[in-house]
């Protein structure tokens, strides 16, 4: 009995504790309590984020879809059933609802595992995905997500969006606890225009190259252009910026991209092979050959790859002079009508001598 | 025909082997210049690829289609079947079910009978 006594006073030791946002059990609600950001506005409810209510094991799909029409796509769960639910574990992987977002052409991003930064994205008006374990003890997890859509910093609360109720308050300390479970995991959703307040370089450039390698091509260059925004000369920024013009044949702005790449960063050889690349395929064979000169001569670990770029333009270059040749050496002997014919055959070739030239002189600039 | 299938995935092994070392000319791709991803760039493609079809099945086993299960997997990044491959059976599946909420308050209730009666 002693010891039950003495259990039962831990336990509300605890829960006071927790209450009171105890710097044990929620550190980071301690230290926002202790000394609140100036900047941080003390209230926010983002109330046009819509509200699915959750059947039975679909918070995955009804808090994504939740996100996403926030995030401008109109989506209901039951379309997103078929993408993040796994039947055989009742419930939704964090890895298939980033997937999922990235399928409707969205910035999937994993947030920081901190609060303040949660808070803070809310304050610009992104709601946050966040995964919960209500789990008693750590051998019987109860995952949940939920949607944060608000916070009140004089209550210590955050709204969320959760299960059949739309707006739940919940204690900050409570909150923090059941996050912090899961090591802090929050996404957010975002329309490709728009970088989290929050985000880091790296951490963008990777969701939006995750973005861009699902294929959507368009919505990956409009946030390559949000990102250079933000951070002018990240490397990731300019070679994304150039490969998803380059995929969708925006042959000028591909070029762009990657001179500009090459320019901040002399050192960067896949700039330089892309560069390379682009200009090849433009019939700008000089320049290609100096540009992938320079790949190669950077080194790296994608020293293969700008070697075989290098041996591929030389080869062009060879074909092409011994085109001219045969070209000087035909010129002459025909005659207008047997030409005629032929043209749409010429025609790729006849460009090849002409921007060499312009090339030649453009050339001798950046060498010296 | 045993042999012949016995050849067939000799084959296929030995050009999951050796094709990744072709290299190509080309556009270098943005993952391999975004610091998060360069770690990707000397992976082993092979072991990618196991781990790939490994998630998938595994999806199979777990009640999705083939097609389904394949879409899935196609929509994630390399770095996402890493972080799932092997361990989807033990990784959070957020779900929030009545029942899961009933057992852990029979668990709760049963524990603190087990502390009272002790």
């Amino acid at each position: 009995m002693h010891s039950f006594k003495a259990r039962l006073t831990a336990g509300f030791i605890f829960l006071s504790a927790l209450l009171s946002g105890c710097s044990l059990i929620a550190p980071q609600t301690y230290a926002l309590k202790e000394k609140r950001p100036p900047d941080l506005p003390a209230r926010v409810e983002l109330t046009e984020v819509p509200f699915y209510p959750q059947d039975d094991y679909y918070c995955g799909p009804s808090s994504l879809a939740m996100a996403v029409t926030a995030a401008g796509v109109k989506v209901t769960p039951e379309d997103l059933v078929d993408q993040v639910y796994l039947p055989g574990r009742k419930g939704s992987l964090q890895v298939e609802m980033l997937a999922a977002a990235r399928r409707r052409g969205l910035i999937a991003y994993e947030l920081a595992p901190k609060v303040e930064d949660l808070l803070r994205e809310l304050a610009a008006g992104t709601p946050a995905i966040v995964l919960e374990n209500y789990g008693p003890f750590k051998w019987f997890p109860v995952w949940h997500y939920s949607v944060v859509v608000g916070y009140d910093l004089n209550r210590l609360e955050v709204i969320r969006r959760s299960g059949k109720r739309p707006r739940l308050p919940t204690p900050l300390p409570v909150f923090e606890k059941i996050w912090r479970a899961e090591d802090y995991w929050a996404l957010l959703v975002l329309p490709p225009e728009r970088v989290p307040v929050s985000a880091t370089e790296t951490r963008y450039a990777a969701a939006v190259v995750a973005l861009e390698q699902s294929g959507h091509l368009k919505n990956a260059f409009i946030a390559y252009n949000a990102l250079l925004k933000r951070w002018p000369t990240s490397l990731g920024g300019q070679m994304g910026r150039g490969n998803a013009a380059y995929a969708l044949r925006d042959l000028d702005t591909a070029e762009a991209a990657f001179r500009q790449a090459t320019q901040d960063h002399p050192d960067a050889a896949p700039a330089f092979n892309n560069l390379a690349n682009v200009l090849a395929e433009r019939n700008k064979l000089n320049d290609a050959l100096a540009a992938a000169e320079k790949a190669v001569a950077l080194g790296g670990p994608m020293l293969a790859t700008t070697e075989a770029t290098l041996e591929e333009i030389k080869q062009k270059i060879a074909a092409a002079h011994a085109e001219e040749a045969l070209r000087a050496e035909q010129n002459p002997p025909i005659t207008p009508a047997v030409l005629a014919p032929a043209p749409a055959e010429i025609q790729p070739a006849a460009p090849v001598a002409k921007p060499k030239s312009k090339a030649k002189k453009k050339k001798a600039a950046p060498p010296a | 025909m045993k042999l012949l299938s016995k050849l067939i995935s000799q084959l296929l092994i030995l050009s999951m082997v050796v094709l990744p070392f072709s290299t190509q000319a080309g556009m270098i791709g943005t993952d391999q210049v975004v610091a998060n991803a360069t770690a990707e760039a000397n992976r082993d493609k092979v072991r990618d690829f196991v781990s790939r079809t490994d998630v998938q099945k595994q999806f199979e086993t777990l009640g999705l289609t083939t097609a389904n299960a394949a879409e899935r997997v196609n929509a994630m990044t390399q770095d996402e079947i890493n972080r799932i491959a092997g361990k989807i059976d033990t990784l959070p599946a957020g779900a929030d079910s009545s029942a899961g909420w009933w057992i852990a308050g029979i668990i709760v209730v049963a524990v603190i009978i087990w502390y009272f009666w002790k």
